[in-house]
């Protein structure tokens, strides 16, 4: 994967955090971007659907369900792979910004 | 408020219903969870205007999206493309002027008979598609 959309980089981000139901992926989204990029449920599942078959992301067993509700939600987890790909976007994303600043820093300059 | 909420449950269920049937099958109860859950947090009928706007347009888009990406398009495409292939050709041969005057005859005919393969191939792979899944111990049931 080259340069993840905003989706996919987010799900993954969220999903580092360990074990996520579709929900809470959504809610954290929202939270790490302060609510700028809002995760429609179709936007969720198609990017989790993509993950999944990409092997970035697998469906696990969730913790005990609290409620009848928790216990009809799926959980997903990222891979090895997925982790590798994160990382591997968010160092392409600081090469990216540090040439920005030093572009800036000389056009100032 | 709950005429309003259950308004909006019964749009995104219309709505949800135009996704693929394996992509439905898979997440459409999650997704109804998660629109029912935004909802439920809604205080006002503006709120839920709101949320029930954006969540259709997202769903629209993901519609699209999902069809775009399904072998099924693509296999609905490529079987218009040969049928339409196939009438032109019908009318070909219908120019011809058949035995009996009939023009409409070998249309008909070439039709039905060059059909047949692209018919029994796509009946074919659905076989297969079914046979595969059961060899992954999913049920047949669950992949239509």
């Amino acid at each position: 994967m080259s340069a993840m959309t905003p989706a996919v980089f987010h799900v993954l981000l969220a999903l580092t955090g360990g074990a996520r139901h579709g929900y809470a992926i959504m809610q954290d989204v929202r939270e790490h971007t302060n609510g700028t990029l809002r995760l429609g449920a179709g936007t969720l599942y198609g990017t989790i659907d993509r993950l999944i078959r990409d092997g970035y992301v697998r469906e696990v067993d969730g913790p005990a369900a609290e409620s009848s509700r928790d216990a009809r939600r799926r959980f997903y987890r990222i891979t090895p792979d997925g982790r590798r790909a994160l990382d591997a976007e968010v160092e392409r994303l600081d090469r990216i910004v540090k040439t920005a600043r030093a572009i800036r820093g000389t056009v100032k300059a | 408020m709950a005429p309003l909420r259950g308004i909006s449950l019964i749009a995104f269920d219309a709505l949800t219903c135009l996704l693929p049937g394996e992509f439905k099958r898979r997440y459409g109860a999650e997704m109804r969870l998660d629109f029912a859950d935004d909802l439920a947090r809604c205080t006002t009928a503006a709120d839920i205007g709101v949320m029930l706007a954006r969540a259709c347009g997202d769903l629209v888009a993901s519609i699209a999206r999902e069809w775009c990406a399904s072998e099924l398009l693509k296999l609905l495409i490529y079987a218009g493309m040969a049928h339409a292939g196939i009438w032109l050709v019908g009318v070909a041969i219908a120019a011809w002027q058949w035995p009996g005057g009939s023009r409409l005859y070998p249309v008909v005919l070439t039709f039905a008979v060059l059909s047949a393969p692209g018919i029994g191939l796509i009946v074919w792979r659905q076989r297969l598609q079914v046979q595969r899944a059961g060899c992954c111990s999913l049920g047949v049931a669950e992949l239509d």
